[in-house]
C-alpha cells in the first residue's frame, strides 16, 4: 500500500520534469530560429555600415626593426571588400604600395604558434565520448617492415602507451621514465593538456610531442626514446608554442624555414614566465617579461629565434577592454634576448585604427527578444552553473550564455505568466498549496512552466449547477459553493420489456 | 505459472522482430566489417601521405558505419516491441480481454517488459557482440588487442532499444490526445539519445539509467492507473 502511494507523487514529479524539459527545449529550438533568421541579410544589423576604413599596424622584420602598414579597405559590390596597404619604414618613408592580395615584397618574423598541440587534449575527450561512431583509440603505428607494424596504444585511464604487434603481443610500455617492457616499471603521465604526432621531413620516425600539466616530452616511437623537454613541478604549463621544431615539409602549410628560424619550443607556465627550448644548439633559456602598467592589460605574447635572435613581442591592451572600435587599438612591445639571457625592450608601437561599426553577427533587437523567454531561473543556475568542468557536456551547454534572461524583459514575461496562470487556476485549483507551488514553478521557468503548467493542467469547464460559475469537471465539489457535481434525477422505473 | 504462460505468448507474438532486427544487425554488420577492413589495412602502410606532415593517431576500425545499423536496429527493435505490447491492444481495443483475467496487472506487464529485456539486451546484445567478435577474426593482417571500448558503446546503443521500447509503451497507455503530452516521452528519448551520442562514458551510462528509471517509473504508474482500458 505504501509503495503505491509512494509511486504516484514520484509519478507526477517525474511528469512535470519530462514535460517541462521538452518544453524548455521546444523554447530553445524556437530561439535558435529566431536568432538565425535574424543574421539573414533581411535583418542584419547593417547601419552604419562602413564604405571605407583604414588601419594603421606595425609588423617587425628580421633584423629587430619594423614597418608600419597603412591598409585601406573598400567596400565593394555583393558585400566583398579590397585592401590597399601601404608600407612605411621606421622613419616614415613608403617603401612599398598596392593591393594586399598581390606580391607583398618584404619579409616579416613569424611567431611559434601553439597549433593543435594546446586544442588536442580537448579534442581527445570528444574522441573517446559515447560517438554516433564509437569512441577511437589514440594509436601511434611505427612500420616494423613493409608488412608489419607496432601499435602504441595510450591507455587513457593508466596514462600510459602500450605498443603491440601485429599478433596482439605486447612489446612494451612508455610512461614518464621512458620506454620499458614491464607494466610495473612504468610510471605513468601526468593529466594529459595536449600532444601532437608527426613525422620529419625525409624520414620514417614517428614522433609525439606530450605535453601535461607540469611537463612536456618528445616520444620518438621508432627509436623507442622518451626525451624530458621540459618539467615545472612548482607552476602548471599554461600554454606551449612550437616553430619550426617539427621538421615539416615545405608544401606543409605551417613549415618555417630553417635557414632563417631556430626550431624553438615556447613553454609559457602560469606565473608568466618563458621557458625557451632551442635546437641547433641545444639550449633552455628562460626569461620574464617585465610587468605592464596598471591600466593595461595583456593579450597576447609571441616569441620566435631567428638564426641570430631571439625576438618576444607583448601585445597589451587599455582596461577595462573598450568594446568599440573593434578590433581594440593593442599596444606592441619588442623585446630581444640577448646571450645573458636579460630582454631588452627595442621598439614599441601601438596600431591606430580608424572609428568603425563592426559589422553585427544579428539583429540586436531579435538578440534581445530571444532572451526575454528564457527562464529567470538561469540567472541562478546558468550558464556558469552548466559550465563547470566535468558538468555534462560543457560544448553544448554554452547556448545558454547566448540566451540568458537581461533586462526587465523576461521578469515582464515571467509575471504576464504568472497571471495567466492564476486566472487559468482560478476554476481548476486543487488546493491552495498545490497553486502557490504551481504559481513559483510559473514564475522561474517562464514560457516554458506556463506552458508546462497549462499541459498538466488540462480540464474541462462547466458551469455549476447550485451557484452557476465555472468549475472543473475534475474535482468532486465546487470552487465556489462546495456543491457536489450534479446527479440525474430519479425518475419512475422503466422496466425492459421481455 | 500464469507468469511464464504470459511471457511464452509474449515471446511468440514479438519472435518475428527479434529475428528480423537480429539479422539485419548481424548480416549488415558482418558485411561493412568484410568490405570495409581491407581497405582500411592498405591504408595503415601507406606511408608516403605522412611524410613532413601531422600525423592521423586515432584509429577508427571498421566501425564507423556499423554504429549506425547497431542504434538502429535496436531503436527499430525496441519501437516494434513497444508497439506490438502497448499499442496494439489499444487500437484493437483488447485491453479488456488481456487485464481481466487471474493474473494480476504486475504480471502482465512484468512478462511484457522481460519479453522486451530478453530480446533486446541479450539476443539483440549478443548479435552485437557476434559482429564485434567477428571484426577481430577477418582483421588478421591488421590486428591488435581488442579495444573492448568499443563493444560497450555498442552496447549503449542496444541497451538504448529499451528506453525506445518503454517511451513507446508510456505514450501507447496515455489517454491524452496524440496531439498534446501523448508523444512527450518519444521526444524525452530523443534528447537523452542526443546527449549519449555526445557524452563520456560514464556519464552515458548515468544518462541511460535515469532514462530507464524514469521512463520504467511512468510506464508502471500508467499502467496501474488503469486510465488506458
Amino acid at each position: 500500500m505504501k509503495r503505491v502511494h509512494l509511486r504516484s507523487p514520484v509519478a507526477r514529479l517525474l511528469r512535470v520534469f519530462l514535460t517541462l524539459l521538452v518544453f524548455l527545449c521546444a523554447v530553445h529550438i524556437l530561439q535558435a530560429v529566431v536568432r538565425e533568421v535574424s543574421t539573414s541579410p533581411l535583418f542584419r544589423t547593417s547601419v552604419p555600415e562602413f564604405s571605407e576604413y583604414t588601419d594603421t599596424h606595425v609588423r617587425f622584420l628580421l633584423d629587430g626593426t619594423y614597418h608600419t602598414i597603412q591598409s585601406t579597405v573598400t567596400r565593394q559590390a555583393r558585400g566583398r571588400h579590397e585592401r590597399y596597404s601601404k608600407i612605411y619604414d621606421a622613419n616614415d618613408q613608403l617603401l612599398w604600395e598596392g593591393l594586399s592580395s598581390g606580391e607583398n615584397p618584404e619579409k616579416y618574423l613569424r611567431w611559434a604558434s601553439g597549433g593543435h598541440l594546446n586544442s588536442n587534449g580537448r579534442w581527445m575527450s570528444s574522441r573517446h565520448a559515447v560517438r554516433a561512431e564509437f569512441s577511437q583509440a589514440l594509436e601511434v603505428l611505427v612500420n616494423t617492415s613493409e608488412t608489419s607494424y607496432w601499435a602504441w596504444r595510450y591507455q587513457r585511464h593508466n596514462r600510459i602507451f602500450a605498443g603491440y604487434t601485429m599478433q596482439g603481443q605486447v612489446v612494451g610500455y612508455v610512461g614518464r621514465n621512458g620506454f620499458v617492457t614491464e607494466r610495473s616499471r612504468c610510471q605513468p603521465f601526468d593529466r594529459l593538456a595536449g600532444f601532437l604526432a608527426w613525422v620529419p621531413e625525409g624520414t620514417r620516425e614517428r614522433k609525439m610531442l606530450w605535453l601535461t600539466r607540469h611537463g612536456l616530452y618528445q616520444i620518438d616511437f621508432t627509436e623507442q626514446i622518451l626525451q624530458s623537454l621540459f618539467e615545472s613541478p612548482e607552476v602548471a604549463i599554461a600554454q606551449v608554442r612550437t616553430h619550426g621544431w617539427l621538421s615539416l615539409s615545405p608544401e606543409d602549410h605551417d613549415y618555417v624555414d630553417c635557414n632563417l628560424y631556430r626550431p624553438l619550443i615556447d613553454c609559457e607556465t602560469e606565473d608568466g614566465s618563458h621557458h625557451l627550448i632551442l635546437r641547433e644548439p641545444e639550449e633552455i633559456k628562460h626569461c620574464v617579461l617585465p610587468s605592464v602598467e596598471e591600466e593595461r592589460t595583456i593579450r597576447q605574447t609571441q616569441v620566435t629565434a631567428t638564426r641570430k635572435d631571439i625576438f618576444l613581442v607583448r601585445h597589451t591592451a587599455p582596461k577595462p577592454e573598450p568594446t568599440e572600435p573593434w578590433p581594440h587599438p593593442w599596444e606592441r612591445s619588442l623585446y630581444r634576448l640577448d646571450s645573458q639571457g636579460v630582454l631588452q625592450e627595442i621598439t614599441r608601437s601601438t596600431s591606430s585604427l580608424s572609428p568603425r561599426v563592426r559589422m553585427a553577427h544579428g539583429n540586436t533587437v531579435f538578440e534581445q527578444g530571444v532572451r526575454i523567454v528564457s527562464p529567470l531561473g538561469y540567472r541562478v543556475f546558468g550558464p556558469q552553473w552548466f559550465l563547470g568542468e566535468g558538468v555534462l557536456a560543457a560544448e553544448s551547454f554554452r547556448w545558454f550564455a547566448t540566451v540568458m534572461p537581461v533586462g526587465i524583459g523576461p521578469w515582464f514575461l515571467s509575471l504576464l505568466c504568472v497571471v495567466m496562470t492564476v486566472w487559468h487556476a482560478w476554476n481548476r485549483q486543487s488546493s491552495w498549496v498545490s497553486h502557490a507551488v504551481w504559481l513559483v514553478f510559473v514564475g522561474v521557468f517562464n514560457v516554458a512552466g506556463l506552458l508546462t503548467y497549462l499541459a498538466l493542467h488540462h480540464a474541462v469547464l462547466v458551469r455549476c449547477g447550485a451557484c452557476g460559475k465555472k468549475r472543473s469537471l475534475t474535482r468532486p465539489s465546487c470552487v465556489h459553493c462546495a456543491a457536489g457535481l450534479p446527479r440525474p434525477q430519479p425518475e419512475h422505473t422503466i422496466l425492459i420489456p421481455a | 505459472m500464469k507468469f511464464w504462460a504470459l511471457f511464452k505468448r509474449e515471446w511468440r507474438e514479438s519472435a518475428p522482430f527479434i529475428v528480423v532486427a537480429m539479422l539485419a544487425l548481424v548480416v549488415l554488420g558482418f558485411g561493412l566489417i568484410r568490405s570495409t577492413a581491407p581497405w582500411m589495412a592498405a591504408g595503415v602502410f601507406d606511408e608516403n601521405n605522412y611524410h613532413g606532415r601531422e600525423i592521423h593517431t586515432y584509429y577508427r576500425y571498421p566501425f564507423g558505419q556499423v554504429a549506425a545499423i547497431v542504434w538502429m536496429a535496436s531503436l527499430g527493435l525496441g519501437l516494434s516491441l513497444g508497439i506490438r505490447h502497448f499499442w496494439e491492444p489499444t487500437l484493437t481495443k483488447t485491453w479488456a480481454f488481456q487485464i481481466h483475467r487471474s493474473a494480476s496487472r504486475a504480471q502482465i506487464l512484468s512478462a511484457k517488459c522481460l519479453c522486451a529485456i530478453l530480446a533486446i539486451q541479450v539476443f539483440l546484445g549478443g548479435g552485437w557482440a557476434g559482429v564485434y567478435a567477428y571484426s577481430h577474426v577477418i582483421q588478421q593482417e591488421m590486428i591488435r588487442p581488442p579495444y573492448g571500448r568499443i563493444f560497450i558503446d555498442g552496447y549503449i546503443y542496444v541497451s538504448f532499444g529499451l528506453v525506445i521500447y518503454l517511451a513507446t509503451a508510456v505514450a501507447g497507455l496515455m489517454s491524452s490526445r496524440w496531439y498534446t503530452t501523448r508523444f512527450f516521452s518519444f521526444v524525452w528519448a530523443f534528447l537523452l539519445f542526443l546527449y549519449v551520442v555526445q557524452a563520456q562514458l560514464v556519464m552515458a551510462l548515468i544518462g541511460l539509467a535515469a532514462g530507464l528509471m524514469i521512463l520504467a517509473i511512468l510506464l508502471w504508474d500508467q499502467f496501474s492507473r488503469q486510465e488506458f482500458a
